[in-house]
C-alpha cells in the first residue's frame, strides 16, 4: 500500500490508532485456527464516519478491508489474505441501550457477547446466542458469521436475534437495515443477507438485537449410552415428547475416550456415546421436564444419567465437554475441524460414517457437539506430516460428499470464510454461487471487503 | 400483449387444458382482498412442475412478457395483481405435500398448498406450521410475503420457517436455496432475500419448511377493559412480565359490536385482550393464569373470562378468526383499506390512541395483534367516491407516518404490494436504492411482479 494512502488513514483514525509496525501487523494475520499473511495496516476506527471514510479510500485506491472483532473465529473470516487495513472493533466496543420496554438492545460491533448478556440479565433479559468462545468473541463476529451454540436447539442462532443494523458499504454510504418493531415485511430483507456475509457485503457498525425474558432456572441431565443409537434415539424421544431442551451436546466413543484421559470423570468403560441435556423455564415446569427427560433416557437403555439443578454441579458436569477440545490436542497437534448439520434423522447414519472412516483412515476422529441441532464438530487431528494432511483432505472430503448426501450443510456456525470456500461448490450449484457472486459484485465491485472469503479464488 | 400463436406455445409447454384466455378466469387473477385497482392477465396458467414453472419464465422472458404468480389471492396490498398484464401463473395445481419428515420437524410442499389444509394433514403426526395468516393463504403467498399472524407473537413469521427454497429465477434457471440443516452459515442467506419479495426476484414452486411439535395444553383468557390504554398496558405487562402468550389480540369496542350484531352474541362493546398460551403442562399453565389475572386486575379489568383445554380456547377464541369477515359482512356495500403498522412494543398505546382518534369520523374498526405491537386499521369505505376515499387514504398515510415516527413500521405483515410503495422511501432512506439495485441485478428486464415494491 502506498505510503501516501497509509498517511490518509492515520489522518482519519489518529495517530494512536493505528499500527504499520512488522511485529503488530503480523498479530492481526490469523485467527483461533487460520493463518493468513499480515495486512499492511491495522486500524481501531471509533465510528461509522470513520469506517465510512476508510472505505471511500480503499474504494477509490482499490485496497482490501477486513473487519475484525476478537479474531475468534475458526474458518479465517477476519484474516487478511492479501494485505490491506483491518478494521478493528474494540473501540467501538459499547452497549448504546437497552429498552428494557421493548426487549431490545443497540450495540456497537466491538461489544464482547458475553459483556452483553451479563449487563441485560441485570435487567431479567436474555441474549441467548452461546457460542463457545462467547465470553471473548464480539457480537459483530458472531453476526457476520451467524454464529450459534449450544443454545440455538432451544433459541435460534444469531440471524434470530438481530432485528436491524447499521451497515457502511464501500461507497462509503452509511445505511440502516430492518426494524425496532417485533415484525416488518417492508422491502428485501437486508438484514438478513448481511448477516452471515463474513463483512463481504458490508462492515457492520451498529447492531439492534433482539432480547427475551430471562428463564427463571434451569436443569442439567448428564447421560452415557454404550451406543450411539441409543443416543440418538434419546434426543428424537426427547423433543417427539414435546420437551424443547436449551440445549443437547452429545460427545462420541472417541471424544469421550480422548477426555477421559485428559480429565478423568470416572466414567465405566466402553461407552459410544454421551449427552448432556440442558432444561429451562420456571422452577415448577423444570422438574417435571426434567423427570421426563431422565425417564426417557432410561428407556432407551443409559448406563448412567444424573440431574442437577445446583449451578456448581451442573458445572462439574459440563466438564467433559467444555474441556474437550483443548484435550483433542494431547491426540496429535494438528487438528482439521469441521461445523457439519444432517438433519436430526440422519445422526446416527453420519456418526456410524465417521467411525468407520476413523478405522479406515487410521487418523483420529472425534466428533461432538450440538446433537438436538444435527450440529457436529467433526475434529480430525494429525501429525504435521504430508502423508497425515493428504488423509485429512480425503477424510474432509468423504465427510462433506456424506453431509450433503445426508441433505446437510458444511458450516452450521462456523463460516465459509476462507478454511471452506474450496468446499461450497460441493454444497451449492453453480446457479447458487452465481446468483451468490453477481449480488457480492453488485454490493463491492472492486472487491474491497474482505476478499477471498466465501468464494474461492 | 399476448396472442393466439402466443398461447400456442404455452400450450405446448402446460399442455392445453392448463391455459386459458378467458374472460372469467381473467377477471378472477386480477384482483386480491384489497380495494386496488383490478387489471386483467393476458392468460393465466396453472404449470404442475418447477420444470414447468421454469420453462413458461424462460419463454416469458425471452418474449418480455411479465410474469405474476398466484396462490389464492387472500391478500391485502394488491400484491398478486398483474398491473402489466402477462401471464399469471396459479399454483392451484402445485398443491402436493411432498414429503412430511416428522423425526426431523420438516415438511416439503409445494407452493399451491393451503396452509390451513397443510396443518390439518401435520395434525396427524403431531406436528404444526406455526403462522397463520387467518385467509386460507397458500404456503407460496405465505412466503412471497412473508405473513404472520396471530401466533407470531410466541412463534415469528413465516422466515422464520423456511429452511430451502425451490425458485425460479427470472430467466428460467432454477435454484435450491438453503438446505434440511437446522442451521447453517454457509454463504449468502438468499432464502431470507426470496422470503418476503413478493415474487419480485423470482417464483418460489417447492418448500422445506420448519415445524413446531403440536401443543399439549391451552390456556384462553378474554379481559375486558374500560379504555384501550387500560388494555395496552396489559399487553406491555404481560409481554415483559416473562409469560410468553401464544396469542395476545387487541379488539377495541366496535368490533365487539361488529360481532354482537353479525354472529348474535352477547359480548361486553368494550375494548377486550384476547389471549392464549400453551404449554407443557396444566399446572404449569394455572399458575400463569393466576399472573395473567393479576396484571389484568391491576389495570383495572372490568370483565374476565377464562379457560383450559381446546375445547374452552374455542369457546373464547372463535370470534377472533370471524371478526374480518363479520365487518365485511356488515358493509356490503363497502370495500375496505386495511392498515397494518406495527410499532415498538412500548409505543403501542400511542399508535393505537392516534389511530382511533384520526379515523373517527370514518366506518372504521381497530384490532390486532398486540404481543407484536401490530395494529390493523379497517376502514369500510367507497373507493368510487373520490372525495370520501381520499379522506380515507389521507387517515392511512397519517397513521403510517405516525407509526414510522414512533420508530415502527409500514407494514408488520401484509407486505409492499401496490399499496406501501409510497412509504418505502421514507421507512429504508439509503437502502431502498440497495433494494432496487438488488431488483435490477436478477430481474434486469423488471418483468417479474412488475409495479410492486418501487414506484
Amino acid at each position: 500500500m502506498d505510503a501516501k494512502i497509509i498517511d490518509e488513514i492515520v489522518q482519519i483514525v489518529g495517530k494512536e490508532n493505528a499500527l504499520t509496525a512488522l511485529e503488530h501487523r503480523k498479530c492481526y494475520s490469523y485467527d483461533a485456527r487460520t493463518d493468513g499473511v499480515a495486512p499492511d495496516m491495522v486500524v481501531f476506527p471509533s465510528s461509522a464516519e470513520e469506517v465510512s471514510q476508510i472505505l471511500i479510500l480503499a474504494n477509490r485506491h482499490v485496497f482490501p478491508v477486513i473487519p475484525r472483532g476478537q479474531g475468534t473465529g475458526l474458518t479465517g473470516g477476519s484474516v487478511p489474505v492479501n494485505g490491506g487495513v483491518v478494521l478493528v472493533f474494540t473501540r467501538m466496543n459499547k452497549i448504546l441501550e437497552i429498552d428494557t420496554e421493548n426487549l431490545i438492545a443497540i450495540v456497537e460491533p466491538g461489544a464482547i457477547t458475553f459483556e452483553i448478556q451479563e449487563e441485560v440479565a441485570r435487567y431479567g433479559l436474555f441474549y441467548p446466542p452461546d457460542p463457545a468462545s462467547y465470553k471473548y468473541s464480539s457480537i459483530g463476529g458472531n453476526a457476520a458469521e451467524c454464529a450459534g451454540g449450544p443454545n440455538s436447539l432451544k433459541y435460534g442462532v444469531t440471524r434470530d436475534y438481530v432485528l436491524g443494523l447499521e451497515v457502511v458499504q464501500p461507497t462509503g454510504e452509511i445505511i440502516n437495515t430492518g426494524v425496532k418493531t417485533m415484525k416488518g415485511v417492508v422491502g428485501y430483507d437486508l438484514t438478513r443477507l448481511f448477516v452471515g456475509s463474513e463483512g463481504t457485503l458490508g462492515v457492520i457498525t451498529k447492531i439492534i438485537l433482539k432480547l427475551i425474558p430471562l428463564p427463571e432456572a434451569k436443569a442439567t441431565i448428564l447421560a452415557l449410552f454404550r451406543e450411539v443409537e441409543e443416543a440418538a434415539e434419546s434426543v428424537s424421544a426427547i423433543i417427539a415428547a414435546r420437551i424443547v431442551p436449551s440445549a443437547i451436546e452429545f460427545m462420541d466413543k472417541a471424544s469421550i475416550k480422548c477426555s477421559e484421559q485428559a480429565n478423568p470423570m470416572g466414567f465405566p468403560e466402553g461407552l459410544g456415546g454421551l449427552l448432556l441435556i440442558e432444561v429451562d423455564g420456571d422452577n415448577e415446569s423444570i422438574q417435571s421436564q426434567a423427570k421426563k427427560v431422565q425417564k426417557i433416557i432410561l428407556e432407551k437403555n443409559a448406563v448412567q444419567c444424573t440431574m442437577t439443578q445446583d449451578p456448581k454441579e451442573a458445572d462439574t458436569l459440563w466438564k467433559a465437554r467444555r474441556t474437550l477440545s483443548q484435550a483433542t490436542y494431547n491426540l496429535n497437534p494438528v487438528k482439521i475441524a469441521e461445523d457439519v448439520v444432517v438433519p436430526r434423522s440422519k445422526i446416527p447414519t453420519l456418526i456410524r460414517a465417521l467411525e468407520e472412516m476413523e478405522k479406515r483412515f487410521g487418523i483420529p476422529i472425534l466428533s461432538f457437539g450440538h446433537a438436538g441441532d444435527g450440529n457436529f464438530h467433526v475434529s480430525i487431528m494429525i501429525k504435521d506430516t504430508p502423508e497425515d494432511r493428504e488423509k485429512a483432505e480425503e477424510a474432509v472430503k468423504e465427510i462433506f460428499t456424506e453431509t450433503i448426501k445426508l441433505g446437510g450443510t458444511l458450516s452450521g456456525e462456523h463460516g465459509i470464510g476462507l478454511s471452506k470456500a474450496a468446499y461450497l461448490g460441493m454444497e451449492l450449484s453453480p446457479e447458487v454461487m452465481n446468483t451468490m457472486k453477481k449480488i457480492k459484485r453488485l454490493f463491492d465491485p472492486n472487491n474491497i471487503l474482505n476478499p477471498g472469503k466465501i468464494f474461492a479464488v | 400483449m399476448i396472442d393466439i400463436k402466443n398461447i400456442q406455445e404455452i400450450k405446448i409447454i402446460v399442455g392445453d387444458e392448463w391455459v386459458s384466455a378467458g374472460q372469467s378466469v381473467r377477471e378472477l387473477h386480477s384482483h386480491d382482498e384489497s380495494f386496488h385497482t383490478p387489471v386483467l392477465p393476458d392468460v393465466v396458467v396453472w404449470p404442475h412442475s418447477t420444470e414447468e414453472v421454469s420453462n413458461i419464465v424462460k419463454w416469458a422472458y425471452e418474449k418480455d412478457i411479465p410474469i405474476t404468480p398466484w396462490g389464492v389471492g387472500t391478500s391485502l396490498e394488491g400484491n398478486p395483481i398483474p398491473v402489466r398484464n402477462g401471464i399469471s401463473i396459479d399454483f392451484q395445481e402445485m398443491n402436493k405435500v411432498l414429503a412430511i419428515r416428522q423425526e426431523d420437524f420438516q415438511v416439503d410442499v409445494q407452493a399451491g398448498v393451503v396452509y390451513k389444509e397443510l396443518n390439518k394433514t401435520l395434525g396427524h403426526h403431531g406436528l404444526l406450521f406455526p403462522p397463520d395468516p387467518g385467509a386460507a393463504a397458500t404456503i407460496g403467498g405465505m412466503i412471497g410475503n412473508n405473513a404472520s399472524g396471530i401466533r407470531t407473537v410466541k412463534y415469528g413469521a413465516t422466515k422464520d420457517y423456511v429452511m430451502r427454497l425451490t425458485v425460479v429465477l427470472p430467466g428460467g434457471d432454477v435454484i435450491h436455496a438453503g438446505n434440511r440443516a437446522r442451521k447453517s452459515s454457509s454463504g449468502y442467506n438468499l432464502c431470507a432475500l426470496f422470503t418476503g419479495s413478493e415474487g419480485t426476484l423470482g417464483i418460489v414452486t417447492e418448500a422445506t419448511l420448519r415445524l413446531v411439535g403440536l401443543p399439549v395444553n391451552f390456556m384462553a383468557v378474554r379481559a375486558v377493559f374500560p379504555t384501550v390504554l387500560n388494555a395496552t398496558n396489559t399487553v406491555f405487562q404481560v409481554m415483559s412480565s416473562g409469560l410468553s402468550p401464544s396469542a395476545m389480540e387487541l379488539l377495541d369496542g366496535k368490533v365487539m359490536e361488529v360481532l354482537n350484531r353479525d354472529r348474535g352474541y352477547s359480548l361486553h362493546e368494550q375494548p377486550t385482550l384476547l389471549m392464549e398460551f400453551n404449554g407443557y403442562s396444566e399446572t404449569g399453565l394455572r399458575e400463569e393464569m393466576a399472573c395473567v389475572e393479576e396484571i389484568c386486575q391491576e389495570n383495572a379489568c372490568s370483565f374476565l373470562d377464562k379457560g383450559i383445554g381446546a375445547s374452552e380456547r374455542s369457546r373464547l377464541w372463535d370470534m377472533r378468526h370471524l371478526t374480518f369477515e363479520s365487518i365485511k359482512r356488515s358493509h356490503t356495500n363497502l370495500l375496505p383499506l386495511i392498515m397494518d403498522v406495527a410499532v415498538p412494543l412500548s409505543r403501542y398505546s400511542e399508535i393505537v390512541t392516534f389511530a382511533r382518534e384520526e379515523v373517527k369520523d370514518l366506518v372504521a374498526y381497530v384490532f390486532g395483534h398486540a404481543g407484536d405491537g401490530n395494529v390493523h386499521v379497517v376502514v369500510m369505505d367507497n373507493p368510487e367516491d373520490k372525495g370520501r376515499w381520499a379522506r380515507v387514504e389521507e387517515a392511512n398515510r397519517k397513521i403510517v407516518l405516525k407509526a414510522l415516527e414512533l420508530e415502527g413500521t409500514c407494514t408488520g405483515e401484509h407486505g409492499v404490494g401496490i399499496g406501501k410503495r409510497q412509504f418505502l422511501e421514507i421507512e429504508h432512506g439509503e437502502s431502498l436504492a440497495l433494494m432496487q439495485r438488488i431488483k435490477a441485478l436478477l430481474d434486469p428486464k423488471d418483468l417479474m411482479n412488475p409495479g410492486k415494491f418501487f414506484v
